[in-house]
């Protein structure tokens, strides 16, 4: 798999379903068409501008890795192992894995400095002044954790894999290259944790078959236990999940805040019956989710109803309506 | 806020978005200007279409055939360069205005833009985008377009301040006086938004905004099947048969429902009741505009990529001055959104059924001074310990203790003193007690230069060598690190003659913007 | 004199040497009762001893009054340079001290303390110093420095790396991308700005117990430290029917109570009912606290309760209350900083949630509720926080050319719940 599929595992690691969903390998176009979810994919100008930029970062890529890294080396050598020593490497469509999982990036580029190896990232991202969109960073720094968990299993001596890896962007406006070191150990960590919790799931035995597509892999995904919540819209299952969620009331579709406020209470429907005392709450839990919310209704009911309150003297106090 | 998640509940209940407002928290222009269109994906400084203007139903259409084309683009942008100085002209009458100076025991006479311009997008990404095309812009070297540029600049560089009406997106519009039933990320797409405010009749909010996510999203970065299937034609089309027609054809059409729905945006906000301090703030945008204006016309504009040094601890003074303004602001002016206080506690509402205004008690100096009690009696239990600050207007209280419905405060200021004693509340009024008074406006005691620690001794590692940017062919032209942030509007201070008044921090210690005027 | 002593004396003449020489800045990371007020008294007497004026800066009005109060208790003449709305709190000393809103009213004072923001107001073209001394160096901000740093033509810096960072209302987003950060802490930033300056550990923690320290310091800090007592130092002698947790923790130090998993709201009235069960047997129960200078009797005022937010505060107080318990601290991490208990009793701030949050996972929040104790501590807790933490989405914004954080508030939170584990003990 591609390492941002395996990235994604970082983006929601709370749903057992989308664990699943990863663990499987499920194909994602047969998922897209499945649920019929809009088909994505990269604009062709996005992809022109991307190979534009690989080709003129890869030619300077020598001067970026001496200048950040300290290595002196020609242009990058084709390999179709893990190289040792020093200089600079290009590993095509190398087959790696991680735990169990296929790791299969398009390439790898690698900086050698004769003990460390440093992988090298080239994304068509701007890097406007020196500073990039976080998010989008964040999302490179979980690929690359990725890349450096597998490569790590690869090697004989797993340190030599460096996590300072180096990242190189499209200056300002143009496409001028500019390097940056960024450091993934963090999110090296995190992902050895996810993959431990990932190799505890428990896969349904119907998702293991291989081409399972249509409504038999929608109803074998459903079948999983599913959290929805913050990070769902990034998630291939997204616009199904999300209809089951609007379907059933479930307090998780407002958002987390909801979900977190209202702990043991399901549906918003329910949670509402709480608040309005349409309903008494069975437990000290509810007890309390109904006393937050019956202060949250009171209150709202105060404002909208226009008691003409005054919030003070003069004009500013809120003579409501 | 418990507020919040109710209010969300009841839009998902009942699938249709609540009030979170009832009153209007940012300033409408009478003749705003719009702005919705598309890049080409992956290259923001390479617009494909751009709808503007001031005009509902009659917007002006900016298309480019070949967007990594310096000349054609150059040509293109040249336009809305022109449209955008012939709206700015508009804002150019000032009014005199008496304020304080310096110490703030004189009066000077300033004067102060009557009106200033406010540009309008659909979402985020189109508002960071006007921040793009203004820097970009001003590395051009013709002056019309690297004028707007700089105008542009300090557009955008007041989306970061809160309060300011300057930069508006209609999805901000929308979110800060609605809640639904979706997910906050969600509430990004203006579409989906306005399906759940306004769904079509007979639709409930969720198959009205899958509708609307259906549509072409609302840019500045297009559909991929969008650019494949339509784009992609119609610009090869214009490119090799200098046939523009395809490409304005499916731009109007794309950009259409952006421009519909920003506008719907701003009519459903503007049937609500403007807040009281929205002219004051307004104000502080008025002045922002009148010295930027100022320093176009001294050919002193300076922007600066990021903000470092005191700069950047001014800016983070300003944010944090304006972040607490707006917040009481907003909670003073408006019952629905004091209600979130309400509802996590912090402020009470009650009947006061008691009062003492002769109470006095002995100070640390010895004297017997004026401390008038109240019991207001709540609808629920006040949970905060005595001790507690709250405040009606200008009145500071503490809380002495509570019961079960019932609150005992002193009051501590605002009405001290024999002939104040008159703006206490009287028996059986109802009053709500907010945790918040009249914000208190520190001057942000910054030295010129940064002290010695917070500096580092050492010279600046060299910067990479600059000429990488020829790289930059003919298809994404040169342009050095430049301007995000406009150095003279946003953090307070001016490089000119005269402190800016309405940037957060008052020249003088009086009139200080923001301040709730209400509760004099 | 113990190792640990030994160690301790050594770093603290490391400290003094490094104060009479030429770096132009020197760092104490002090962890969490590793004598820190005690060197900034010291120094400072060592320091008028040899004919200097030692201004301090700290960060709160109760840091200034207690250190005043202990200033004067050893004998310097000390300024209290204070607010117009300041009262002299109770126990405020007679005699060594003078009080005032200006510097100028603190003629004669050897050492002039006051909080940062006060101390912004004093103008450089009044007075300098050659030396000044900071103390809570990582709870004050840069923005603070920024204001007091052309006072001082050298700084010493004190502080606990392991406090809650400084807090801004400003929307983190905007002021990142538009400005290089300015709300690092102060020895952060002097760290950053002048990466020579040397920083000296204090090696040894005299508040914490054996068996508490090394959790401590390493799920929270870079610099290890080691516990100052021995193991058979202190203890801590209940009555056999205590409760198991508080037999736990009075013997290994730690407990985790664990309720059943549940997603509750932010009072849950189970964690509040049991803190003040626990608390009520703690202080009604004939308990003693022993440590080298003898057995005494627990008393109100060694128990602390540590919370989350405010409202949790209030209802573990009035269930207190109706238990007839009174006199017992119960507050929030950021307002038990830098205090002391026998016993502290802290609230997880992921216990019962569904999603943890930054707020929530600060490592900083964790740290100060699990290092206010010099017996034991309880934590209690819902089940499933190790889920919580599972679940949390590695998706922290990254900017560019920033290190990542030196201690990651998800990894301490892990690490802390792992040396836990063995301390486990679930609720009936
Ligand atoms: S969309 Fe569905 S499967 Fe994906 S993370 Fe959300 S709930 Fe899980």
């Amino acid at each position: 798999m591609d390492p941002r599929r395996i990235a994604g595992l970082l983006d929601a690691p709370g749903c057992r379903r989308r664990q699943a969903l990863d663990a499987a390998q499920v194909d994602l176009g047969l998922l897209a068409e499945a649920i019929g979810a809009p088909p994505g994919g990269q604009s062709p100008y996005a992809r022109e501008r991307d190979g534009t930029f690989t080709h003129l970062a890869t030619a300077r890529l020598p001067e970026l890795v001496g200048r950040h890294l300290g290595i002196d080396c020609e242009a990058a050598v084709e390999t179709s192992e893990l190289p040792v020593g020093a200089g600079l490497w290009v590993w095509r469509e190398p087959k790696l894995r991680l735990r169990d999982l296929p790791v299969t990036p398009e390439r790898i580029v690698l900086a050698g400095d004769g003990t460390l190896l440093h992988p090298v990232e080239i994304r068509s991202y701007a890097c406007l002044d020196g500073h990039a969109d976080p998010a989008k960073v964040a999302g490179t720094a979980r690929e690359l954790a990725v890349v450096v968990a597998a490569l790590r299993q690869a090697a004989p001596v797993p340190e030599r894999v460096s996590s300072r890896c180096l990242l190189v962007l499209p200056r300002n406006f143009g496409l001028a290259p500019v390097g940056t070191l960024l450091d993934v150990a963090p999110q090296v960590r995190r992902l050895g944790w996810s993959l431990d919790r990932l190799d505890a799931v428990d896969l349904p035995a119907r998702l293991r078959l291989p081409d399972l597509g249509g409504q038999a892999l929608v109803n074998a995904l459903a079948a999983v236990d599913a959290r929805f919540g913050d990070g769902c819209p990034s998630c291939p299952m997204y616009t199904h999940c999300r209809q089951d969620a609007e379907r059933t009331g479930t307090v998780a579709r407002a958002g987390g805040a909801a979900a977190n406020l209202c702990g043991p209470v399901g549906t918003a429907v329910h949670a509402l019956a709480l608040a309005h005392g349409e309903r008494s709450p069975s437990g000290e839990a509810e007890q309390a989710i109904a006393d937050e919310l019956a202060r949250a209704a009171a209150a709202y009911g105060w404002a909208v109803g226009g008691s003409g309150v005054a919030t003070g003297p003069g004009p500013a106090g809120g003579s409501a309506r | 806020m418990s507020l919040d998640v109710y209010q969300r509940l009841l839009a998902l209940s009942r699938a249709r978005a609540v009030p979170a407002a009832s009153r209007a928290h940012r300033h409408l222009s009478p003749r705003p200007w719009l702005l919705t269109g598309y890049h080409l994906a992956g290259e923001p400084s390479a617009p494909v279409a751009i709808r503007y203007g001031s005009f509902r139903d009659s917007p002006k259409l900016l298309t480019v055939a070949e967007p990594r084309d310096r000349a054609l683009r150059f040509a293109a942008l040249g336009g809305l360069a022109r449209d955008l100085a012939t709206y700015l002209s508009r804002y150019t009458v000032t009014e005199p205005v008496v304020r304080a100076t310096g110490s703030g025991r004189e009066l000077e006479v300033d004067h102060c833009c009557v009106d200033a311009p406010q540009l309008v997008v659909p979402n985020e990404a189109t508002a960071h985008w006007v921040g793009l095309l203004g820097q970009y812009l001003r590395t051009l070297d013709d002056p019309v377009l690297a004028a707007a540029g700089a105008h542009l600049g300090w557009i955008a560089s007041r989306r970061h301040l809160p309060g300011s009406s300057v930069l508006l997106t209609a999805t901000d519009l929308l979110t800060a006086h609605w809640r639904t039933g979706q997910l906050p990320t969600e509430d990004g797409h203006l579409g989906r938004l306005l399906a759940w405010i306004e769904p079509p009749a007979g639709a409930d909010a969720w198959q009205a905004a899958r509708d609307a996510e259906a549509m072409p999203p609302a840019g500045p970065a297009s559909d991929p099947s969008w650019d494949q299937v339509v784009l992609r034609p119609a610009l090869e089309r214009a490119k090799q048969q200098g046939d523009v027609r395809r490409l304005k054809l499916a731009a109007a059409e794309v950009l259409d429902g952006a421009w519909r729905d920003t506008w719907a945006a701003i009519d459903l906000v503007r049937m609500l009741p403007p807040g009281e301090h929205v002219a004051k703030r307004w104000e502080s945008d008025r002045w922002s505009w009148t010295r930027h204006r100022e320093r176009v016309l001294a050919g002193t504009v300076s922007f600066s990529a990021r903000l470092s040094d005191v700069p950047a601890y001014r800016f983070l003074h300003e944010l944090e001055t304006r972040t607490a303004a707006l917040e009481r602001q907003m909670a003073l002016d408006d019952p629905l959104v004091m209600a979130r206080y309400l509802a996590t506690g912090e402020a009470v509402a009650g009947v006061v059924f008691k009062r003492d205004p002769e109470h006095t008690v002995v100070n640390s100096g010895g004297r017997s001074v004026l401390r008038p009690l109240l019991w207001v009696r709540t609808a629920a239990a006040f949970d905060r310990p005595a001790g507690t600050e709250l405040w009606w207007g200008k009145v500071g209280m503490v809380v002495r203790g509570s019961t079960d419905d019932t609150v005992e405060l002193m009051v501590t200021s605002g009405a001290v003193t024999r002939p104040k004693l008159n703006l206490l509340p009287d028996t059986d009024a109802e009053v709500v007690l907010a945790p918040f008074g009249p914000l208190q406006y520190f001057p942000d005691n910054l030295p010129d230069e940064l002290p010695w620690p917070t500096r580092s001794s050492r010279p600046k590692p060299a910067p990479e060598p600059e000429q990488d940017d020829d790289l930059d062919t003919d298809l994404a032209p040169a342009a050095p690190a430049a301007a995000a942030v406009d150095l003279g509007g946003t953090p307070g201070r001016v490089p000119g003659p005269r402190a800016d008044p309405g940037d957060g921090v008052p020249a003088g210690g009086t009139a200080a913007p923001g301040e709730p005027r209400g509760a004099l | 004199m113990s190792s640990a002593g030994a160690r301790h004396e050594a770093a603290i003449e490391e400290v003094w040497d490094r104060v009479r020489g030429t770096d132009r800045a020197v760092v104490v990371d002090s962890p969490p009762g590793a004598g820190k007020s005690t060197l900034v008294r010291e120094l400072a007497k060592r320091l008028v001893a040899v004919g200097e004026h030692v201004p301090i800066v700290v960060q709160t009005n109760d840091q200034a009054d207690d250190l005043v109060i202990a200033l004067a208790g050893a004998g310097l003449s000390t300024g209290r340079l204070h607010g117009q709305e300041w009262t002299p709190p109770t126990g405020w000393p007679r005699t060594k001290v003078r009080t005032g809103t200006k510097l100028g009213e603190l003629g004669g004072c050897d050492v002039i303390v006051g909080t940062a923001a006060k101390w912004a107001f004093v103008k450089a073209d009044e007075r300098t110093w050659p030396l000044g001394v900071i103390d809570e160096a990582y709870q004050m901000s840069a923005a603070a420095l920024v204001r007091v740093g052309h006072l001082f033509d050298r700084l010493l810096l004190v502080g606990d790396p392991g406090q809650l960072a400084p807090f801004t209302v400003a929307d983190e987003h905007s002021v990142r991308s538009l400005a290089t950060w300015p709300l690092d802490t102060a020895a952060g930033t002097l760290l950053r700005h002048h990466p020579d300056t040397p920083v000296i550990p204090l090696p040894v923690s005299w508040r914490l117990a054996p068996h508490t320290a090394p959790v401590i310091s390493d799920a929270f800090y870079t610099r290890a430290f080691t516990a100052g007592a021995a193991p058979t130092d202190r203890r801590l002698e209940l009555a056999s029917l205590a409760h198991p947790a508080l037999a736990h923790a009075a013997e290994h130090g730690w407990a985790l109570l664990e309720l059943p998993a549940a997603h509750v709201p932010r009072t849950d009235p189970a964690l509040v009912a049991t803190l003040a069960d626990l608390v009520h047997q703690l202080v009604t129960a004939d308990v003693s606290t022993v440590d080298p200078s003898g057995p005494r009797p627990l008393s109100r005022a060694d128990v602390a309760v540590g919370v989350v937010h405010r409202d949790q505060k209030a209802h573990v107080e009035a269930a207190l209350q109706r238990r007839g318990v009174t006199g017992v601290t119960v507050d929030t991490a950021n307002r038990l900083q830098g205090r002391q208990y026998e016993v502290v009793l802290a609230w997880h701030p992921l216990s019962g949630r569904r999603d943890a949050s930054a707020f929530h996972l600060e490592a900083g929040r964790l740290c100060v509720l699990a290092s206010r104790h010099r017996q034991a501590c309880v934590v209690v807790s819902r089940a499933g926080v190790e889920e919580q933490l599972h679940a949390y989405p590695a998706a922290e914004p990254v900017w560019l050319g920033t290190d990542p954080p030196q201690v990651d508030g998800w990894e301490a939170n892990r690490a802390f719940l792992e040396r836990l584990a063995p301390h486990r003990i679930t609720a009936r």
